[in-house]
């Protein structure tokens, strides 16, 4: 039996040894694997997952549109018998009219809204933080829970908000089952997510160069003029950011109204996205529903182009 | 683990992680819910019922899987059921057994997305009697039309194919309070038969509060609001041309039907109700618009007697055919609609004839009234046990069966489009309630509509199938 000899004790300060080819994924050198092969390798999951669950569906999707297709049966081409159909749907027509409607109060409404918020909560009070967080916390509620509290809370017979009218005299609407009505409390139930716009506003502001305001004190410009004029132009770039996000959320609008109105009354909640997923789905017209969703990706990428456009007017980027 | 200088990590390390990982989800990963006894087939049933009524299910399968040791059924409860299936049918992967509701299943027939349960009897009905006699000692399964009451049998079969076979059935009537009945000096064993009847009998039964809101509704159409639709049959009305398939919503019966139905908020105040109406609780709750004395008198199936039972057991009910006009009046041939829940064996099942059997079993006698009793619906078949009548939860049980074999029971419109058809009936009520459109208006646009999906529906269908549509 061959007694082996006790390895030398390497010294502290000796520089480090070097590190043997072919045992490492990347790095380069001979003897290893090519570095953007192992990158490959390593975002593989991520890859798959993408070909498969998105770009496969999209692609399907714009066939699918084409077609009449229940998922029952196989797909019928029609051509572009979907998107003509589309024309002449009163339903179709409908749910453009009240999607717009929606975004056209909710977006301009919820962009001041939030500003102010962060303005106010930009300045230094008793109690900032706590404040924050009461705005902040909305958002963190899950939207069927919200969604759930909000239909009591117009509830017309037995809602806050028509308990609180009552007291000065107001008879309260039935909010939620009055079709004149409907829209609104949709629309008012919005800004109940404002928070998360307001945080985006807060970090902002405390970006804005202090000189600017005191620059502007020189001027003897007041509270509202450096609002106006300071502050506003330079959160422009995050205004910007937060109306494209509105934009898009807002023709995406789903689970809220579906919750709380199922469209109703007499359609005159009933959104885009609703009627995209009940002919999916419940009417099995996974064809037309194709068709839909493509029209909407078109108006979401029109209306984005659309404000960037216009945005070159009025956002302010610092250099 | 092992690293070699910092932001580099080894093969071993990455390997060793990944190793890691997938034994971590062996050991802690998702379990099957159910331990499948060994040598077992297995059948997937999925099904939609939740709560009191899956669990009614899952004593017939437990049973089922007690009694032979050749089949296991797994049981899964679960929501949307009728997209779950078609999205399963479509990837290529359905379960083995689906109970869908009736009016889905001309879809699936048409579009041969289920197997034909009078071809698969033709071919393991005899084998799987045999085994039965010796099992249980008779074959009292077997599906012959003589055998269900005739509305149950008919709602199964679509374009001469047997695409499913019910499960269990219900059917609608007036179930009221007779504790308010008697508090207004109307006679409580006595409810009322025609409309005219309803609509004094309602009047009796509203009442207001001081400040002359409602403090009670003697009747609301809205209530539950499950049926827009349903009004034009007790007026002799229908929605479909029985010979031609066409939308006929707007027909004389059905237009007499919603102007009736318009009078409501006219008498009472259409503010007042749409206000009184937003104030009531959950169907399944304490809060139940009948037992929380909102209304006297509702529109409801049989199975409503299982939340009178839940939440007031003491409560003092009615229940009696839903009234129609005077014309239609008769004692005999009670009008009412009929609901179904089928069971169906999707196309590329893997295990049809092991399905097959569990469904026979669920047609045993035994089984239909079990379940039609935790249920607290009618038996599907055309007679019921004494037994059954008497131990049933729903006090009324006799007048569901009654009416279950009556041939004045109607299903849902039998048609492809009837999500499409009965979403334009629930868009237009609420105007029709608020009297904002007249009946006649609303229900020639529900017309237009129903009609338009209709004709597409026979036009893509002719496109596709050709002389075989």
């Amino acid at each position: 039996m061959t007694r082996l000899a006790a390895k030398p004790a390497r010294p502290v300060d000796a520089p480090p040894k070097p590190r043997k080819p072919g045992k490492r994924l990347f790095g380069g050198g001979a003897g290893t694997m090519p570095e953007w092969i192992a990158g490959v390798a390593f975002t593989s999951p991520w890859i798959i997952g993408f070909l498969g669950f998105m770009a496969l569906p999209i692609v399907l999707s714009l066939y699918y549109s084409l077609t009449d297709y229940s998922m029952l049966e196989p797909p019928l081409f029609i051509g572009l018998d979907n998107y003509t159909r589309m024309l002449s749907d009163d339903v179709f027509w409908k749910v453009m009219r009240n999607t717009v409607l929606y975004a056209v109060v909710a977006i301009p409404v919820g962009t001041i809204l939030a500003l102010i918020i962060a303005a106010l909560l930009n300045t230094n009070m008793r109690g900032q933080t706590f404040y924050r967080a009461a705005v902040f916390l909305p958002t963190l509620v899950p939207l069927v829970a919200a969604a759930m509290i909000w239909m009591w809370l117009f509830n017309g017979e037995l809602g806050l908000i028509n308990t609180i009218l009552s007291w000065v005299g107001i008879r309260g609407p039935n909010w939620l089952g009055d079709a004149s009505w409907a829209m609104t409390a949709l629309i008012v139930m919005s800004f109940w997510g404002v928070g998360r716009a307001v945080v985006i506003y807060l970090a902002a502001l405390q970006d804005v160069p202090q000189s600017l305001y005191e620059a502007a004190d020189l001027d003897g410009m007041g509270r509202v003029g450096k609002f106006l004029n300071v502050t506003v132009p330079m959160v422009s770039p995050v205004i910007l950011f937060n109306v494209i996000m509105s934009i898009i959320e807002t023709w995406q609008v789903f689970a809220v109204p579906y919750i709380m109105t199922q469209g109703g009354p007499d359609r005159s909640t009933y959104f885009y996205t609703m009627y995209l997923y009940d002919n999916a789905f419940p009417f099995g017209q996974m064809g037309y529903a194709s068709a839909l969703a493509w029209v909407q990706l078109i108006i979401i990428l029109a209306l984005t182009a659309l404000t960037f456009v216009i945005s070159k007017r009025f956002v302010h980027y610092r250099v | 683990m092992t690293t070699e200088g910092k932001g580099h990590l080894s093969r071993r390390a990455a390997v060793g992680t990944m190793a890691a990982a997938g034994l971590g989800f062996a050991v802690f990963g998702p379990r099957q819910a159910q331990d499948v006894p060994p040598g077992r087939t297995v059948v997937d049933y999925w099904e939609k019922w939740t709560g009191q009524e899956a669990a009614a299910m899952r004593l017939v399968v437990d049973r089922f899987n007690r009694s032979q040791d050749r089949i296991w059924v797994r049981y899964f409860s679960m929501s949307a059921i009728d997209q779950k299936t078609t999205i399963a049918i479509a990837g290529g992967d359905p379960p083995d057994l689906v109970g869908l509701w009736n009016f889905s299943l001309p879809a699936f027939v048409e579009a041969d997305a289920v197997l034909d349960l009078k071809q698969l009897d033709a071919e393991f009905g005899a084998e799987i009697a045999t085994a039965f006699r010796s099992r249980y000692g008779d074959a009292d399964h077997r599906l012959r039309r003589e055998r269900y009451a005739p509305q149950v049998w008919d709602m199964c079969e679509w374009k001469g194919q047997l695409g499913g076979i019910s499960s269990a059935c219900t059917n609608m009537g007036l179930y009221y309070d007779k504790a308010a009945f008697r508090a207004v000096g109307l006679d409580p064993e006595k409810p009322p038969r025609t409309i005219a009847e309803l609509d004094s009998a309602a009047e009796k039964l509203t009442t207001y509060k001081p400040d002359g809101s409602i403090d009670r509704a003697g009747f609301i159409h809205r209530e539950p609001g499950w049926w827009n639709w349903l009004w034009g049959y007790h007026f002799g009305g229908a929605l479909l041309d029985p010979a031609t398939g066409d939308a006929t919503a707007a027909s004389a019966e059905n237009i007499a039907a919603y102007d009736w139905l318009q009078t409501y908020p006219e008498k009472f105040g259409t503010a007042r109700l749409v206000a009184f109406q937003s104030g009531f609780g959950g169907y399944n709750s304490v809060q139940q618009p009948i037992l929380a004395g909102k209304v006297a008198m509702v529109f409801q199936g049989s199975f409503i007697a299982n939340v009178f039972k839940t939440f007031a057991p003491d409560f003092e009910y009615g229940a009696a055919p839903f009234p129609v006009i005077d014309e239609l009046y008769d004692p005999d041939r009670p009008i009412g609609l009929m609901e179904a829940d089928v069971l169906c064996i999707p196309k590329g099942a893997k295990h049809p004839r092991e399905a097959y059997e569990f469904v026979m079993f669920t047609q045993r006698r035994e089984q239909v009234e079990l379940l039609a009793s935790r249920h607290a619906k009618p038996t599907t078949l055309r007679t019921a046990t004494d037994e059954f009548v008497r131990d049933h939860p729903n006090k009324f049980i006799a007048m569901h069966n009654k009416l279950a074999v009556s041939a004045g029971a109607f299903p849902k419109p039998q048609t492809r489009v009837w999500p499409q058809y009965e979403a334009e009936f629930n868009s237009k009520i609420g105007s029709m309630w608020e009297r904002t459109e007249t009946a006649t208006e609303a229900l020639t646009q529900i017309q237009e509509r129903g009609q338009a999906q209709i004709a597409r529906m026979r036009d893509v269908t002719q496109r596709r199938y050709g002389d075989r549509a």
